[in-house]
């Protein structure tokens, strides 16, 4: 029996994907998954041998053992689980079974993992064709941490305005002060900080904490973003929200994975004037969950909530989509033309809240399907109106390059080993991108693993 | 410092000259749409309107050393150019980079005061904006060191902290 070896494994790709510049983060990311891809394969078919013991394989044919094995699957499922999307449905009934018959699980985590991983792969075993592998995949880019920046900006320059400048103060200086005071001035740059760096910045010193406490606009947008996400909770989020004492604006949860349906409800019941939602890739909440949420709200809070950021995770049906819509006090005809054109990008998986439009979600102009709808930046189809419009469509539908989001109607496109497109020029500068790394050396050689992998696995088409 | 160079260099677009006193006493001589961006000097100015010679007027800037001003004066002439033109964005930002770049945290801190004070915003938010930058995603201890503030809490207050949002603190740069 065991339990801990995998959570250790666990723990340790966190730390592994939480560390190192973002770049290389990044490049790590997509060759973890591609190790997992094969793991899980290899899992798959020992799980179909022993089940229906149709397929004659050794038991063990990469010599793997069952304890790596299964961390592979833990950590598959808990970090990166859309991996398992490749399953039929069968396949994971094996495999929960598999896992549940021959290991105590102390950890509830890897419980809600499993719905979470039922629910999505329902979801994509929908479609056909190879394409959904490359919305598997994209999909990972959420794991990308976006740059937290605070972007309303406001400076809560209220608190501040009888500092003294100049040489009456040289002693208290920024930096170089001998364990002085902060310097007045560093008040301001609070506002320019997004949540966490509040929470360490309320830590240094008196003046500090008094600041950021007793300031409530600088808790007026509130980003969680990985990798705090998966480790605030309900409680913690309520405790959160109200140091903005009622007067939070924007909420955006990414990827918060600890956040319920009743946490979030009661984030709203005490945030009444909160406008701005995002909850992408919350995996325990539900669309009833937030409709509810939201028609308890909009039915009591001013102005309610006229933005919400869902992902493109949820099963919306139209009834829900247009319950939505109707809520968040959006029409067709507006949500069309104010909004700006999205780009499907590497890293940016969730469209931002910074525009204007209602709901990111939409249909699909191709397949009618409600998910995330991406324009194409290419030059050439963005020239003529009416192409544009031919050029929007989820991702299942148009096939984009993985890095600038463009379709291959007028390019040529590479398909790489992990299954991403890229568009030619994309693929050239990746490729540069490679030999930079090599001349940087032995540091980067994960990257380079990566770019030479991609390279001899290529094929060209188009 | 470069104070009286770039106050007297005169440029085309403005003929009068205004003199600001800065706290040390120092006068600096700037054209008037320079003035007029400075908050006191504007609201100076306007009290003083009647003044038929605006080169008679002294601004006293009581709160701005006249070494922060130096520094002030040459960015905001500079950046009132750049918007004067229909520019992009970008380039502003380049501007306002290069200019913050060579700051040192001092620096930064007592221009943070001055702009306030003499109520340049597109400076602060700029200012600002670099301060949350160097400070961001840092650990408790490293912007302690980084800004040479003292921690004033008793051990109890700081296990009181520690224990409010725990969840927050792991996996922050140590550097």
């Amino acid at each position: 029996m065991m339990n801990c070896g995998d959570s250790k494994s666990f723990s340790s790709l966190d730390k592994e994907s939480e560390s190192g510049n973002r770049d290389c983060e990044r490049m790590e990311n997509t060759e973890l998954k591609n190790s997992y891809f094969e793991e899980a394969c290899s899992c798959k078919v020992a799980a179909a041998d022993d089940n229906n013991n149709a397929i004659e394989l050794p038991a063990d044919p990469f010599d793997m053992g069952k304890e790596s094995r299964f961390n592979s699957i833990t950590g598959c499922f808990e970090k990166y689980w859309k991996d398992l999307c490749v399953f039929d449905e069968k396949d994971l009934e094996d495999l929960c079974f598999f896992e549940m018959d021959e290991f105590e699980i102390s950890d509830l985590k890897h419980f809600s993992g499993f719905n979470f991983v039922w629910n999505g792969t329902m979801r994509v075993q929908k479609e056909n064709g190879i394409l959904k592998y490359d919305e598997i995949y994209s999909s990972f880019s959420q794991y990308e941490i976006s740059n937290g920046d605070c972007d309303d900006g406001f400076a809560s320059s209220a608190n501040v305005n009888n500092g003294v400048v100049g040489n009456e103060n040289k002693g208290d200086d920024l930096g170089c002060g001998e364990g002085g005071a902060p310097h007045d001035a560093l008040i301001f740059a609070l506002g320019y900080l997004g949540a966490k760096d509040l929470l360490a910045v309320e830590r240094v010193c008196r003046s500090f904490r008094d600041a950021v406490r007793s300031d409530p606009l600088l808790w007026r947008t509130i980003q969680i973003e990985p990798p705090l996400s998966e480790k605030i909770t309900d409680d913690s989020l309520v405790k959160l929200t109200s140091r903005a004492q009622g007067i939070l604006q924007c909420l955006s949860l990414t990827e918060c994975s600890g956040i319920t349906n009743g946490g979030l409800r009661r984030v709203l019941e005490s945030n009444p004037r909160l406008t701005k939602l995002c909850v992408p890739g919350c995996s325990r909440l539900t669309v009833e969950g937030i409709l509810g949420s939201l028609r308890a709200f909009n039915s009591v809070g001013f102005p309610g909530i006229k933005c919400l950021r869902i992902g493109g995770l949820f099963d919306v049906t139209r009834k829900q989509f247009e319950e939505l819509k109707s809520l968040l006090g959006a029409d067709d005809n507006m949500q069309q033309k104010t909004c700006v054109p999205q780009y499907f990008r590497w890293g940016q998986f969730y469209l931002s809240c910074d525009d204007d439009r209602a709901i990111d979600i939409d249909a699909c102009p191709k397949c009618q399907k409600l998910g995330l709808v991406y324009d194409c930046p290419a030059e050439s189809c963005r020239a003529k109106p009416d192409t544009a419009q031919l050029c929007r469509s989820c991702r299942l539908c148009i096939p984009r390059c993985f890095k600038c989001g463009c379709c291959f109607q007028d390019c040529d496109f590479v398909e790489t080993f992990s299954l991403d497109f890229f568009c030619l020029d994309c693929f050239k500068e990746l490729l540069i991108c490679e030999e930079k790394m090599e001349l940087m050396g032995a540091s980067s050689s994960k990257c380079t693993f990566l770019c030479q992998g991609t390279r001899y696995e290529i094929c060209l088409c188009g | 410092m470069a104070s009286s160079s770039s106050s007297s260099s005169c440029s085309s677009s403005s003929e009068k000259k205004i003199t600001l006193k800065s706290s040390d006493g120092e006068a600096l001589n700037v054209e008037k749409n320079v003035a007029l961006e400075f908050e006191p000097a504007k609201g100076f100015l306007e009290d003083n309107s009647e003044e038929a010679d605006d080169e008679a007027i002294v601004v006293p800037l009581p709160n701005v050393s006249a070494a922060v001003l130096s520094e002030l004066i040459p960015y905001v002439k500079q950046r009132l150019e750049l918007s004067a033109k229909p520019v992009q964005k970008k380039l502003i930002k380049a501007f306002d980079d290069q200019f913050t770049r060579h700051l040192s945290d001092d620096k930064l801190g007592e221009l943070m005061l001055a702009a306030n004070y003499l109520g340049v915003n597109y400076l602060l938010d700029v200012l600002c904006d670099v301060t949350a930058d160097r400070i961001k995603n840092k650990s408790v201890e490293y912007v302690r060191e980084f800004l040479g503030i003292q921690n004033d809490f008793t051990p109890e207050e700081e296990a009181e902290l520690r224990a409010q949002c725990p969840w927050a603190f792991e996996g922050v740069d140590q550097d």
